[in-house]
């Protein structure tokens, strides 16, 4: 870790790059401003990105899919999307690539009140359920239902609109609602009177990768250099923000409505999926073939993806730190 | 006085809206992270008044610059197809197009084309406030009494005379009722544009407060909507008078 920053250090002081010469990248977000995206907002106001020789400008997105649209149409040059959407995405053509994997665990599931006693997936038969008509959640839940041989006819799922899932929960519409673990359950338990739960379908055989960082092919063709400094000054925001997550949070909060405690709440609860155990092993961002492969084939099976991409046009780990 | 003594059965009706509306949710009637409070949603208002200023400043320059280039853009077209058959058949398809497809679909799909900046914003209040600018003018353009035409094409008057001093000044109720549709189709189309992409604006902040179930946010932000599409929409009648001091309207309530 020291020696990386001295690396940096050194380049950036050592070759006392212009200002001219930085590379001007816009990263485009997954969505709104998250506490899990304080890592890249304190790598930005820290001037990590900078002494790489980076004008990174973060844009917040509106989705995976318009993460993943934004990069491949050249708007953006780096990405933050979900894997299973990227995966999807270059099955259909688009020019991007996967070169680190932040979250490294789906961070949805079902939420539901503690007492309902909605602890396995089977629990769920004859209750009612809130989904949304598009995004992640919607596409794993048939994988996560057919992995646990659920009796998808004893469920009764409601579509609700975005955002108005947890209300319809808390008032009692549904039993449980599908959500992430960083938005829909803070937003319900701390607004609900009773104790709320999460079930993660990571923890239930949908063990795929989340929200990954991915760069436009022509760019990457282009700056090989400014894509890899890029990598590691983004892990290095995150070991930061690991050892001083209040101002990795605020450095957040500074661009967003939502406040800082609940920007602070998200960080938290984002940080074990970011530093799981496979990070801590293989470090931040790591990602391997076998994993890649179950969040394809889940795609293949359960989603809209028509077939399998080779895993080289999919993702590259040469962009990793070594 | 005179102005209060005019309205105050209006303002008397809104009021004993808002104490039921505030009855409602503190006696549990609503739930609050359902519907806040007026009271909630002053609070919230105050709270980030600075922030809230911010975004719907910016709101406000999307609206009214896509506007006025949709009113630009819609008179001129107004002129050529009133003039031209060929132009008539040409641009009336692609107008009623871009009037028929929700902009809200295809919103998302421009953001990816011009990024999530001010073009794309414009692009979107432009589409969807320029429609009733061209059809109202055409018709004030073209809807001119016949004898003054007769009279004046005896008199030799050249298209352009006919064009400057009959036509136009005919047109132009037609065009401030136009708008007056248009100002407020410019709000929306501004809102939209910020729920697809974008960090700042008022339709920004209603998203973002939507993803947090955070509906008092949401309500100020939609309460700052009403205010400025309100604001405008007077603007517009103001900028009537001013242009058409001739024009003694009728008030509404006096047909």
């Amino acid at each position: 870790m020291r020696a990386r920053t001295a690396i940096i250090t050194a380049l950036a002081t050592g070759l006392s790059w212009p200002a001219a010469a930085q590379t001007d990248i816009t990263f485009h977000l997954d969505f709104l401003v998250n506490g899990y995206h304080a890592p890249f907002y304190i790598a930005e106001a820290n001037g990590l990105y900078e002494q790489a020789g980076l004008d990174v400008t973060i844009n917040p997105g509106r989705g995976s899919t318009d993460a993943v649209a934004t990069v491949a149409s050249g708007n953006a040059q780096i990405g933050f999307a979900d894997a299973g959407a990227v995966a999807q995405a270059v099955a259909n053509g688009a020019p991007v690539t996967v070169v680190a994997v932040i979250l490294q665990e789906a961070p949805y599931g079902i939420i539901s009140y503690t007492e309902e006693g909605i602890d396995e997936p089977t629990d769920l038969e004859g209750h009612s359920l809130a989904v949304v008509p598009a995004g992640a959640t919607t596409q794993a839940l048939p994988a996560f239902f057919a992995l646990n041989n659920v009796n998808t006819d004893e469920v009764e799922a409601i579509t609700y609109n975005f955002g108005a899932t947890v209300p319809s929960f808390l008032s009692g519409q549904v039993d449980a609602t599908i959500g992430y673990l960083f938005g829909e359950f803070l937003a319900a338990r701390n607004q609900a009177d009773r104790d709320v739960q999460i079930m993660r379908f990571y923890d239930w055989g949908f063990d795929v990768y989340s929200n990954s960082l991915i760069v436009n092919n022509d760019f990457l063709a282009d700056n090989p250099d400014a894509v890899r400094a890029f990598v590691a000054a983004t892990i290095e925001g995150v070991e930061y923000a690991m050892a001083n997550p209040e101002e990795a949070v605020q450095a957040a909060a500074d661009n967003t409505e939502t406040p800082f405690e609940t920007l602070l709440e998200q960080f938290q609860v984002a940080l074990p999926l970011i530093y799981n155990a496979d990070a801590e092993a293989n470090g931040i961002g790591s990602m391997d073939a076998e994993k890649w492969d179950r969040t394809q084939s889940v795609n293949v099976d359960y989603g809209e993806q028509a077939e399998m991409v080779p895993t080289d046009t999919l993702y590259t780990t040469e962009f990793l730190p070594q | 006085m005179r102005w209060l003594g005019s309205r105050w059965k209006s303002i008397a009706f809104f009021l004993a809206l808002l104490v039921l509306w505030q009855v409602a949710v503190d006696s549990g009637l609503l739930l609050r992270f359902i519907v806040p409070s007026p009271t909630d949603v002053i609070g919230e208002i105050i709270d980030r008044w600075n922030r809230l200023l911010l975004h719907a400043g910016y709101t406000l320059m999307i609206a009214v610059s896509g506007f006025v280039i949709a009113l630009t853009v819609g008179v001129l077209m107004a002129v050529l197809i009133a003039h031209s058959r060929f132009l008539a058949e040409s641009l009336y398809p692609l107008l009623v197009l871009s009037q028929v497809v929700p902009t809200i679909a295809i919103a998302p799909i421009l953001s990816i084309w011009f990024g999530p900046g001010e073009v794309t914003k414009l692009i979107v209040v432009f589409l969807i406030s320029v429609f009733p600018i061209v059809v109202n003018t055409t018709a004030g353009l073209l809807h001119v009494d016949e004898d003054l035409l007769y009279v004046a094409r005896g008199l030799k008057a050249s298209r352009w005379k006919i064009f400057a001093l009959i036509r136009m000044p005919n047109a132009l109720p037609n065009v401030f009722a136009a708008m007056r549709i248009s100002i407020t189709l410019a709000v929306i189309g501004a809102v939209v544009a910020e729920f697809v992409a974008g960090s700042v604006g008022l339709g920004y902040v209603v998203f973002t407060g939507a993803a947090n179930v955070n509906t008092r946010l949401v309500f100020a932000a939609v309460v700052l909507l009403g205010v400025m599409g309100i604001a405008l929409f007077t603007a517009v009648k103001g900028l009537q008078r001013l242009a058409m001091p001739w024009a003694r309207v009728a008030k509404e309530g006096e047909a």
